[in-house]
């Protein structure tokens, strides 16, 4: 390709060699560098704004639906099962024995205000509601001498403390499961000088609508006082603990049931402590890996302190500490009683979550006052015969809670309503002739127990019956 | 001669004793007598020219003719002839006398006959033919007029065409040819291009197993006298042909050839003849070869000389071929011509791939004809073997082959390499008083100046790439950055999985099928559209296999990007300033381009279709360029590349189209404005090559906008039914295994995609030196113009960024990798510019008297300052490359490592079995939500994660699953058995109180599972299968399919570039 030669110089051809000039030293050039730096400024000025990130949704709590199957589980033992419901219209539960499942029920009719009472033999029983009769069932086990078995739905997570293994205090891990499939379920035991090698207590397996009674004794022999943690890790398992006692120098054992604590915590009520000289055992349990210390304090109606004498308590981690708290609560409760108030509970309150169980002896009968737990709507308890006192108390805030009876037919008692307040704890004595107790509370969450005294004594914790479903929140997710 | 009984045999009806020589003892004697008398000094020849609408040449034909001097040619003393009697120096006795000229004219139309007529060339006798006469028929003719009009017959004939002009000694060397080797019955000149003179045409040819006529020469391969050797060959080409007239007139012409290919023909049967076929280099005839190049068109010739050629070399090759392997030629022709054919179409030459699929039906649909021609063969005792060895070696065709392939891929990456040496020229056309045609013209004087004799020039060309390897430190370099690149990379060899990267399916089937289906049976069962990689992938895959597909893009994409970055940024350094870009920092940048993906985090991560997006997004860059040719038709050809790359780009980084989009749309305005302002003559920083000739808008931004359309007009299988079926994000969203990589702040413009990057700092070195220039006032626009690219992509970025789109439970931004990696391509470019405007040397410059006049005497010095900015910008630059690829080195990538499994193995075993066969995972807990996927198969493959992850979980899935989690009862299992789910999976750490619920429900049998997991099996029956629900959709793909491969095919053959360069035979008389 040949390129034409230059046209005559022109006006243009000479701006263009004059172009030329300052085109062919490539000088600095400061003051323009300074006028094209916006562009960059801007550039790297817009990029700050640019986000683009894979978030995970934000939690998407439950929704909670009407309960359609309402199971509960009660320990073996000789007592009847009774059986009532928050149900406000009559409604019909299955109980059986948790052995032969729901073909050979018994059908039971509840009633508002009524417990029912039925005797199944002594197995483990379970109680199955379903759809209207399903929301608040709520069943425990009575027997004479006094002694209370909650009757539980099936817990992944459970915790008992104050179990003995030993020839003079002894338990039994009782482990049902009401559903067909398999159940296993892993124990791990805290005894005094921290976790304690149990291989027997690792993998239970339970088959499908059977009952396992472990007696720790034979399992793993020893003295100390345990705690247990009882896991499921496939299935549905509902557990108990059976606890009998020989008290040095009685020949009969006192028997009561273990109670459940759901989950450790930082602070815990004990309530129900009876009047008496007996045998008054705390044991604390620290499930953690580091130690902790544990401060007791005295729940009175007036106050929770801290009684003089007694020092904050070191629980090494992953063990289990008893400390016999009888000649103090004797001695608190002489001072108290001088202010003419009496011991209600033990608040304890720890630096790391805790367990912790009250094993007590009255009337040579043994009695557990376990961790009462925070109620926040009715909870219900039916009453045995004899002396009863309801213990309110560790509320957050102030607030009310109205107490209702019923008797033996199912007719409303007068209700008494009880003003609660942080730091104070209340004492109702219950009617003679209530058969069952409601607890509701208002305006502020409230622990309860409910002292049972006649030949012997037992703690009953009143439950809030499980009224309804979760409904998990589902959406599709990616492979 | 009287009596043809010399002769053995002979075409139609002939009567003589068949056989060859040794079976006949008198015809042998007879021959040796005819020897003896042929060896007389005085030949006698008859010089027998066809012509035919030849006015054009026959002048110099006939001047040629006159020019011929029959005395003994000189021999060389360094070659003496190898017998006979070589002629004394000083004695030049005539070898022999033209003793007659037969003109056959064939019905010519022009001047034709009265030029042969007035002749000054001896006796002309011309033979008035038919227009419809063939070759051998005005052959036939000629040499009947001769040998019944001479009394005595001539000894030897000289065939000549009429645009075949002989050498003025042409006939006497082939005569002294003749004389040294009696046996010889055919000899043939060498062939020269008319009337370019020097190139080479034949030298006698033979021919391949395809019927491929075969010189054994280069295209255009100068005459040297690298051929001069008197060979036996098996034909020589019938212009300048001295042959015996025994031989017409006994094997003659073959009557089926009507123009073409009768020379082969001819001089294969008498090979098989017996005879002998010399080419006699020595002697030269200059042909124009009018007919083949379609310069002039007969009845004989139609429009499609191809086709001639074509069927004559088919027939040919059929009809001489020995019987055993006529059925194997049969079938290698067939697919040969499928094959060539094709080539052809993609080549954008459909007319002649049509010939040549015409010419093969032409022959094998009228098997008489080559039956009746090997039968004649055959009758006439010929014995093809005898042939044998002057064919062509099996195997020169897949040479051909090879060299076709060779030259298509040097072309396609060659293209618009000269983008910027083009617009020079047309801006100097355009306006010779330019300083910048000044300039050239002087860059051209200096470069004659320097140009030493073509001998040197090609020893130079011809150095070995060893010594070239070896002598260069910047080949040492770039072969340093391959293996780098290579070793680095070697993670990527073997089967890869790991990070985004899911594994490749077992066979390549699966992604055509994954393209090619409407619904799949993933997850719940989807209709959403296979991202647009699977097509790729499946053209990829269908060469080497799905695993080492994906193992090659890992491996070898940083060697493309590198290449495409170096070509890139070379022209576009060019275009910037005529000195270019030094080799050096030309080395230095496209490194550190090539190692962006890794540096970026994008390879260790697995995310392929940013690696594959990274590596071509330079050469769609470098074909962009194509869009500032001063050419309209290179234009419209880079507009199809352009279409064709983005296409890719945007199948592996969706992103890439939009991206283009607001570029273009950006560019479109700039030029707007300018236009509207008449800013005529300025380059604008769009480099669209806007040129004084008035344009308007429409015409200038046509291309850029064809570009985006050829590339949705590809992709349309993708996001038609994206829309239809209502996923729009699909458009916006990294490939690859959800989650696309967080990209946030700076990290945008520091080209860092997530945590696994390479440190920042070499990201901000890269910043600074981009920055930094700006400084230079020369190349200010380009390099803007390149700050003005990474700006748009940001304010994509910031955008699409700011997009939620919500993938299961995940709350996701649209995908940025290729807007990041494009702002770091963007900043490199700015920084080569800036360091290349103060490092390059200074431009030669034009000799013009106004300069020169110059106190500075234009020394090609820069300042001091300029020249310390310089070697700092281009250490700055340096630094990114080498700190890059030793982080790669060093770099542990996700990639290769084992993906966490919560599907047990037994599980995965039994989803083999059938899709209905699914496992439902259940993940989350019930505090925070949980969220189900179910697996089908072995889970999902390269491909399959897009899918899985737009279509998302159907409400129906949703709703059976929170039934049977919150009330479980055996309908609740039956509804989840339904969708097709045999297992379901709680993977470590399960909820407990999830898990109590499933163990509570009847129909669930607990299964096991990795620690800390659950897992139930559904004891329910499970459909069938998982039902397509069929519908409109099946077909609608299936078009759309076709369409995009169709659409493909069209766009690769007119985005192919132009690699076969018509030769053009100029308007020019020879000047011999």
């Amino acid at each position: 390709m040949s390129i034409p030669d230059p046209a005559p110089p022109t006006r243009r051809a000479d701006r263009a060699s004059q172009g030329a000039r300052t085109v062919r030293g490539t000088r600095v050039d400061l003051r323009g560098f300074a006028a094209v730096l916006v562009l960059p400024v801007l550039v790297v000025g817009a990029a700050l704004g640019v986000r683009s990130s894979a978030d995970p949704l934000p939690a998407r709590a439950p929704r909670t639906t009407p309960l359609a199957l309402g199971t509960l589980v009660c320990p073996p033992g000789d007592g009847a099962v009774r059986v009532t419901s928050t149900a406000t219209v009559p409604g019909t539960v299955a109980v059986a024995d948790a052995r032969t499942g729901e073909d050979d029920a018994t059908p039971v009719e509840v009633r508002p205000g009524v417990v029912s009472t039925t005797r199944t033999g002594s197995g483990p029983v379970v109680v199955i509601g379903r759809d209207a009769a399903a929301p608040g069932l709520v069943a425990a086990r009575v027997e004479r001498p006094l002694a209370a078995a909650e009757c539980r739905p099936p817990e992944v997570d459970v915790w008992f403390t104050g179990v003995g293994a030993g020839a003079k205090h002894r338990s039994t891990l009782q482990l049902t499961n009401p559903d067909e499939g398999r159940a296993v379920v892993d124990v791990t035991v805290f005894g005094r000088t921290g976790v304690v090698e149990a291989t027997g207590l690792r993998g239970i397996a339970v088959p499908g609508g059977a009952s396992r009674a472990l007696d720790l004794a034979t399992l793993l022999p020893r003295r100390d006082d345990l705690a247990l943690h009882v896991v499921t890790s496939r299935g549905r398992i509902s557990a108990s603990v059976s606890d009998s006692y020989t008290e040095i120098g009685r020949g009969a054992a006192g028997i009561d049931a273990v109670p459940v604590q759901p989950a450790p915590a930082r602070t815990l009520t004990l309530l129900g402590l009876p009047d008496g000289t007996g045998q008054r055992s705390l044991v604390i349990g620290n499930p953690g890996d580091a130690q902790t210390t544990v401060e007791v304090r005295l729940v009175t109606a007036s106050s929770t302190f801290v009684p003089a004498g007694i020092e904050p308590v070191d629980v090494a981690p992953g063990s289990v500490v008893r400390v016999q708290i009888a000649p103090l609560l004797q001695q608190a409760a002489r001072d108290a009683g001088g202010r003419g108030e009496r011991l209600l509970g033990l608040e304890l309150r720890a630096g790391a979550p805790i367990t912790a169980d009250l094993l007590m002896f009255v009337a040579g009968d043994l009695a557990h006052a376990g961790v009462a737990v925070p109620l926040e709507r009715t909870a219900l308890t039916p009453l045995p015969p004899g002396r009863r006192t309801l213990v309110l108390a560790g509320a957050p805030r102030e607030g009310a809670v109205v107490v209702r009876t019923w008797d033996e037919a199912g007719q409303p008692l007068e209700p008494i309503r009880v003003d609660v307040a942080p730091g104070r704890a209340e004492r109702v004595v219950l009617p003679e002739a209530a058969r069952l107790l409601a607890v509701a509370p208002q305006g502020s969450e409230v622990r309860a127990a409910v002292l049972a005294e006649d030949d012997g004594a037992t703690v009953l914790r009143p439950l809030q019956p499980i009224l309804t479903g979760v409904v998990p929140d589902v959406v599709g997710g990616l492979p | 001669m009287p009596g043809s009984s010399v002769f053995f045999g002979g075409l139609p009806g002939s009567l003589a004793v068949p056989g060859p020589r040794r079976r006949c003892g008198a015809a042998t004697l007879a021959r040796v007598v005819f020897r003896l008398v042929s060896l007389a000094p005085h030949a006698r020849v008859a010089v027998l020219l066809v012509s035919h609408d030849g006015e054009r040449w026959l002048p110099g034909v006939l001047a040629g003719l006159a020019e011929q001097d029959l005395s003994a040619p000189p021999v060389p003393e360094d070659a003496a002839a190898p017998d006979g009697a070589p002629s004394a120096p000083g004695r030049r006795d005539p070898l022999g006398e033209i003793v007659r000229v037969v003109a056959v004219d064939t019905g010519s139309r022009d001047a034709s006959r009265d030029l042969l007529q007035a002749a000054e060339v001896g006796p002309v006798d011309v033979v008035v033919a038919e227009a419809t006469t063939t070759y051998p028929e005005a052959v036939a003719q000629g040499v009947a007029r001769c040998l019944s009009t001479l009394e005595e017959p001539p000894t030897w004939i000289w065939l000549l065409h009429d645009d075949a002009r002989p050498a003025p000694d042409a006939l006497a060397r082939l005569l002294a040819a003749a004389a040294d080797h009696p046996e010889a019955d055919l000899l043939g000149p060498k062939l020269r291009e008319w009337p370019s003179l020097r190139r080479l045409l034949e030298v006698g040819v033979t021919m391949s197993g395809t019927g491929r006529r075969e010189t054994g020469l280069e295209p255009g391969e100068f005459d040297q006298g690298q051929h001069d050797a008197v060979r036996r060959v098996l034909a020589v080409s019938t212009a300048g042909l001295l042959v015996r007239p025994e031989v017409l007139t006994e094997l003659g012409l073959d009557p089926r050839l009507p123009l073409f290919g009768s020379d082969l023909d001819l001089g294969w049967r008498a090979a098989s003849a017996g005879l002998t076929t010399l080419v006699v280099p020595e002697a030269v005839v200059f042909h124009a070869e009018a007919a083949h190049r379609g310069l002039r068109r007969t009845a004989l010739t139609g429009t499609h000389a191809r086709f001639g050629e074509r069927r004559a070399a088919l027939y040919t090759l059929l009809a001489n071929a020995t019987p055993r392997r006529v059925p194997w030629l049969v079938l290698r022709l067939v697919l040969g011509t499928a094959l060539r054919a094709l080539g052809l179409v993609l080549l954008r030459a459909p007319g002649e791939a049509l010939d040549e699929v015409a010419a093969l039906v032409a022959v094998v649909l009228r098997p008489a004809q080559v039956r009746a021609g090997r039968r004649e063969r055959a009758a006439a005792g010929l014995d093809p073997a005898r042939a044998r060895p002057l064919l062509a070696p099996a195997w020169m065709p897949y040479r051909h082959g090879l060299d076709a392939v060779g030259a298509v891929v040097t072309a396609v990456t060659q293209q618009a390499t000269d983008v910027a040496e083009r617009r020079r020229i047309a801006a100097a056309e355009a306006d010779p008083s330019s300083l910048a045609a000044a300039r050239l013209r002087a860059e051209r004087a200096a470069a004659r100046a320097a140009e030493t004799d073509d001998e040197a020039a090609l020893v130079a060309a011809d150095t070995g790439l060893a010594a070239r390897l070896l002598t260069s430190p910047v080949a040492l370099g770039l072969a340093a950055v391959v293996l780098v690149l290579l070793v680095a990379g070697r993670t990527a060899l073997g089967g890869v999985v790991g990070g985004a990267l899911s594994p490749a399916p077992a066979s390549v089937g699966d992604w055509w099928h994954l393209h090619t289906s409407a619904w799949h049976p993933l997850g719940w069962g989807t209709d959403v559209p296979a991202p647009p990689s699977v097509l790729p992938l499946a053209l990829l895959g269908s060469v080497l296999g799905p695993g080492a597909t994906v193992s090659a893009l890992l491996w070898l994409s940083g060697v493309v990007a590198l290449g495409g970055a170096w070509r890139f940024l070379r022209v576009a350094g060019r275009l910037a300033s005529p000195g270019g870009v030094p080799r050096g920092l030309l080395l230095a940048a496209a490194a550190a381009y090539a190692l962006a993906p890794a540096t970026s985090g994008a390879w260790g991560e697995g995310r392929l279709g940013l690696v594959v997006g990274a590596a071509v997004l330079p050469w769609l860059a470098h074909a962009a360029l194509g869009f500032a040719e001063p050419d309209a038709e290179r234009r419209r050809r880079a507009m199809w590349r352009v279409g064709l790359l983005l296409a890719l780009v945007t199948s592996f980084a969706p992103l890439a189209w939009w991206l283009a989009l607001v570029v273009i749309g950006a560019v479109t305005l700039l030029a707007a404005r300018a236009l509207a302002d008449g800013a005529h003559g300025a380059d604008g920083a769009d480099g669209a090559g806007r040129r004084r000739s008035p344009r308007t808008l429409r015409q200038l931004s046509a291309p850029w906008w064809g570009a985006l359309g050829i590339a949705a007009g590809l992709l349309l299988p993708w996001w038609l039914p994206l829309l239809l079926t209502g996923h729009p994000a699909g458009l916006l969203l990294e490939g690859g295994r959800p989650p696309g990589p967080t990209v946030e702040g700076l990290d945008v413009v520091l080209g860092r995609l997530g945590a696994d990057a390479a440190p920042r700092v070499l990201a901000v070195v890269l910043l600074l030196a981009a920055v930094a220039a700006l400084l230079p006032r020369a190349t200010r626009v380009p390099v803007l113009a390149c700050w003005s690219v990474a700006g748009l992509a940001v304010v994509v970025a910031l955008v699409v960024g700011r997009l939620e789109v919500t993938l299961g439970a995940l709350r996701t931004g649209g995908g940025l990798g290729i807007a990041v990696l494009t702002i770091t391509g963007a900043l490199l470019t700015a920084a080569v510019l800036g360091v290349a405007a103060v490092t390059r040397p200074a431009p030669i410059l034009p000799p013009d008297p106004s300069l020169s006049a110059e106190p500075a005497g234009g020394a090609p010095s820069r300042p001091a300052s300029a020249r310390l900015l310089g070697a700092a910008l281009g250490v700055l630059v340096a630094v990114v490359p080498l700190g890059g690829a030793a982080w790669f080195l060093t770099d542990d990538p996700l990639l290769d490592d084992d993906p966490v499994t919560v599907v047990p193995a037994y599980m995965l075993q039994s989803a083999a079995r059938g899709d209905q066969y699914g496992v439902l995972v259940v993940r989350g807990d019930l505090d925070t939500g949980l969220d189900i996927a179910v697996r089908r198969g072995t889970g999902p493959t390269l491909g399959q994660d897009e899918i899985v992850a737009l279509a998302g979980t159907p409400a129906r899935a949703v709703d059976a699953v929170t039934t049977l989690l919150s009330r479980p009862s055996p309908q609740a299992v039956d509804a989840v058995a339904a969708l097709g789910v045999e297992f379901l999976v709680l993977p470590a750490p399960a909820d407990g109180r999830v898990a109590a619920t499933l163990d509570a429900s009847a129909g669930l049998a607990q299964a096991s599972a990795p620690e800390g997991g659950r897992a139930w099996q559904v004891t329910r029956p499970v459909p069938d299968a998982v039902a397509d629900p069929g519908g409109a959709a099946g077909p609608l793909r299936t078009g759309l399919v076709v369409l995009q491969l169709l659409g493909l095919v069209v766009v690769l053959v007119l985005a192919a570039p132009s690699v076969r360069a018509a030769r053009r035979v100029p308007e020019e008389e020879p000047t011999s």
